[in-house]
């Protein structure tokens, strides 16, 4: 693996919508070549307004990559009746993920950039998340806890956060033996609900829930895993900067890749090859300070690591 | 408006300005200071509060009440802190710490919100939009020290700005003093000149612009002095010229008018004499004329008593005529002609009745001129007396006598003759008609026996009455 600096973080980069006619030409007799016919389907890209720069940003990558004629559809006006049948629906953000989620669209949706509370249950569907797998938090934190005596590693989780108690399941019985997995109840304070357990923890990781993880109950989590020098693992790089030990996170280049992956598979080929949740390729970093203040080692910071297989 | 005086007004004009601004320099600082000490409190609950809200927040987040009252035994330490009082989001007193029933206590209340961090690097999390409040801070400060320092602060700003004050009127007084001096001087100067001492100068006391000023006012006051001087002079002097001419014209006029009265009278004289001379000259020519005539023929006749009668009586006649031809002869003017004519038709008669004159006639008879009216009624009285001489005296010498005697002509007849002095108390008609002709000379006649025995005629004529040259005429 290179690891290459991603020191500045390019999640919002404004770029121009442009047509390069000579690359789309090369596109398109690329395509032909592959496919053995000009290909006619469209990319109907539905996003929010705020998230428009990322739009384009995936457009251009499609445009560029992949030759496709791309529409950007702002979320208010989206009418899903004038979608074709040979239209592929890509989705970016919770907001556009969770109108589609409930249209029921007969064409394959691609939700990209978007968290796993909002994806449908069921349909034609593959979702590239924002978040991390739980076992690729262990994998992460699983090298440091050797440092200290406490290497029980603590998890809060709503119950009714499905997605993360099916990955917490399916994890191997070593590492459930290593876990203390905490279900805060709808009505308590998560930083009150685990401060008791906070006291033997080696880490406490952060997993994508917005009844755990965010706002002021994210700001409690890390000030009582602080007070208990428990060190916090997070899913995002935000969380280097709130006082988490390390982060695992995804770029928005690395889940960009990975979208245009799915959708070239699913031109390629005409139908979604992986549905439901993938996970793109992902960085570990560390906070350095917090790791001065833990008195723990960490190594340098692990750039561009490729997805699982 | 502000005082009568210069002096007056200059210090008021110095000391307004200095209290208005002392006054609103002492309002705002004032107000600033004790804006400072009532924000003060404010500053300090507010400390209170933020660093009560960090050490509760926690604890309001988890409803930690034990959490919450270590938070506030810890904050009651502080310095006039009356009470501490913890309320949840919905309102439930969580924790109260002291008493908030008090006079002298300043509440204070303030929310306390939680603080959001986000972690998510694509989604912008809701709740980290919204800020949730976790519960409310009431404090209560006390404000007796607060009070304290307002008033201290008014005492020690009262006693700033008395001093300030009295030193600024101090020094206003004493720096303007010298002013008030050196403009009071100019004024005082001033108000001397326009009461018309012109001769004031102002001192010079004052030093830079004002001296400048000074020395002008005092060299414009000179000028101004030297001016009305020459002014008046010049006043004067056509003053003086003015009556002299008003005088020189009525001098003229006066003289004019003489001159016109004498051309009149000299007209009038003129006229008369003309008159005279042509009345003289028919006279002359017609009556001497027919009378010598008449003699002429009387001489070819017989002699005879009758003719002799006759011819006296017309040789009287002429005489008579020749008296008055003469008398109104204006070039005959002189009492020395007169009485040589007098003399001369006088001799024939006294010749022929064998009588002597004595004539004494003083010089001074060349230089008296008489008027006309006025010779013939001498005449008259001088032939009334030689006639009576020649009637009645018998006399053999008459004295005629004409002197100067002071104020008066003295004429003097006196004979040798008889003296009758019955003839004085008789109311003869000669006698009548010479005291009405003396009378009408305005001269003083007497007759009375003379030393010689004859009858002296004494005319007296006021030199007032008559002209007499003078000896350069």
């Amino acid at each position: 693996m290179e690891e290459t600096d991603h020191g500045s973080d390019h999640l919002f980069n404004t770029r121009k919508i442009y047509l390069n006619p000579v690359k789309l030409l090369i596109s398109l007799l690329m395509m032909i070549a592959v496919t053995g016919s000009a290909y006619a389907r469209e990319v109907q890209i539905i996003v929010a307004q705020k998230h428009i720069s990322t739009a384009e940003q995936l457009s251009n990558t499609l445009t560029e990559q992949l030759g496709l004629q791309v529409h950007t559809r702002l979320l208010k006006d989206f009418d899903a009746a004038s979608l074709t049948t040979d239209d592929i629906v890509l989705t970016i953000g919770n907001a556009a993920a969770q109108k589609v989620s409930t249209l029921q669209l007969s064409q394959p949706v691609l939700y990209s950039f978007s968290q796993q509370q909002v994806l449908p249950t069921t349909g034609n569907w593959t979702a590239t998340v924002l978040s991390q797998p739980v076992k690729r938090l262990l994998a992460a934190i699983d090298p440091l806890l050797k440092q200290n005596y406490k290497n029980n590693i603590l998890i809060a989780v709503s119950a009714d956060n499905r997605e993360a108690l099916r990955q917490l399941n399916a994890l191997t019985a070593s590492q459930k033996n290593q876990l203390d997995i905490i279900q805060v109840p709808a009505n308590e304070k998560p930083a009150k609900y685990i401060e008791d357990k906070l006291f033997n923890a080696g880490a406490l990781i952060a997993i994508n829930d917005q009844n755990i993880w965010s706002g002021e109950n994210a700001r409690w989590m890390l000030y009582q895993a602080y007070r208990y020098q428990v060190p916090v693992v997070g899913y995002s790089k935000n969380f280097l900067k709130a006082g988490a030990l390390l982060s695992v996170y995804s770029t928005i280049e690395q889940i960009t890749a990975t979208t245009v992956a799915q959708l070239k598979v699913l031109l390629t080929k005409g139908d979604l090859e992986q549905k439901g949740i993938i996970y793109s390729d992902y960085n570990i970093e560390y906070n350095h300070n917090i790791a001065r203040a833990l008195d723990i080692s960490v190594p340098k910071n692990r750039l561009d690591i490729g997805a699982e297989q | 408006m502000m005082g009568r005086t210069l002096k007056s007004q200059l210090t008021l004009i110095t000391l307004l300005p200095m209290l208005i601004t002392l006054l609103f320099v002492s309002a705002l600082v004032t107000q600033e200071f004790i804006s400072k000490i009532d924000d003060e409190i404010e500053v300090r609950a507010h400390d209170i509060a933020a660093q009560a809200s960090m050490m509760s927040e926690f604890y309001l987040y988890t409803g930690d009440v034990d959490g919450l009252k270590e938070v506030t035994r810890s904050i009651m330490r502080i310095d006039g802190l009356r009470y501490v009082k913890f309320i949840d989001s919905s309102g439930q007193l969580l924790m109260q710490h002291g008493h908030s029933q008090n006079n002298n206590t300043q509440h204070f209340v303030f929310p306390i919100y939680g603080s959001a961090i986000e972690i998510d690097d694509f989604e912008e999390s809701s709740t980290t939009q919204q800020k949730e409040q976790l519960g409310t801070l009431e404090l209560g400060l006390s404000i007796d020290e607060t009070s304290a320092r307002r008033y201290e602060t008014y005492q020690r700003l009262l006693f700033i700005s008395l001093t300030s004050l009295l030193l600024g009127i101090l020094l206003i007084l004493f720096f303007t003093r010298a002013l008030n001096t050196a403009i009071g001087n100019l004024a005082s100067a001033a108000k001397k000149i326009q009461q018309g001492k012109l001769h004031t100068r102002c001192e010079e006391n004052g030093s830079g612009e004002l001296l400048e000023f000074q020395k002008v006012f005092n060299t414009m006051a000179a000028s101004f002095e030297e001016s009305e001087i020459k002014m008046k002079a010049k006043v004067d002097a056509a003053t003086a010229s003015l009556l002299l001419t008003i005088d020189e014209l009525s001098q003229k006029n006066i003289e004019l008018d003489k001159s016109r009265q004498a051309t009149i009278s000299l007209e009038r004289s003129k006229a008369i004499s003309d008159e005279r001379e042509r009345i003289m000259k028919d006279m002359h020519d017609g009556i001497g004329g027919q009378l010598i005539t008449s003699l002429a023929l009387l001489e070819q006749e017989k002699d005879s008593q009758l003719k002799d009668n006759i011819h006296q009586i017309i040789s009287d006649c002429l005489d008579d005529l020749r008296l008055i031809i003469n008398s109104l002869n204006i070039a005959n003017d002189g009492l020395a002609a007169l009485l040589a004519d007098f003399k001369f038709r006088m001799n024939k008669k006294l010749d022929q009745m064998h009588i002597k004159l004595v004539w004494r006639v003083n010089d001074i008879a060349d230089n008296i001129h008489i008027q006309p009216q006025m010779s013939l009624h001498l005449l008259r009285i001088l032939q009334e007396a030689f006639t009576n001489i020649l009637k009645h005296a018998k006399a053999t010498e008459i004295v005629f006598e004409l002197t100067d005697e002071g104020e008066f002509i003295q004429l003097l007849i006196v004979d040798n003759g008889e003296f009758d002095p019955d003839c004085l108390g008789s109311n003869g008609i000669g006698l009548t008609n010479m005291q009405s002709r003396a009378k009408f000379l305005d001269a003083e006649l007497s007759i009375k026996q003379a030393y010689t025995g004859g009858c002296a005629v004494k005319l007296k004529l006021a030199k007032s009455q008559i002209n007499i040259d003078t000896p350069n005429d």
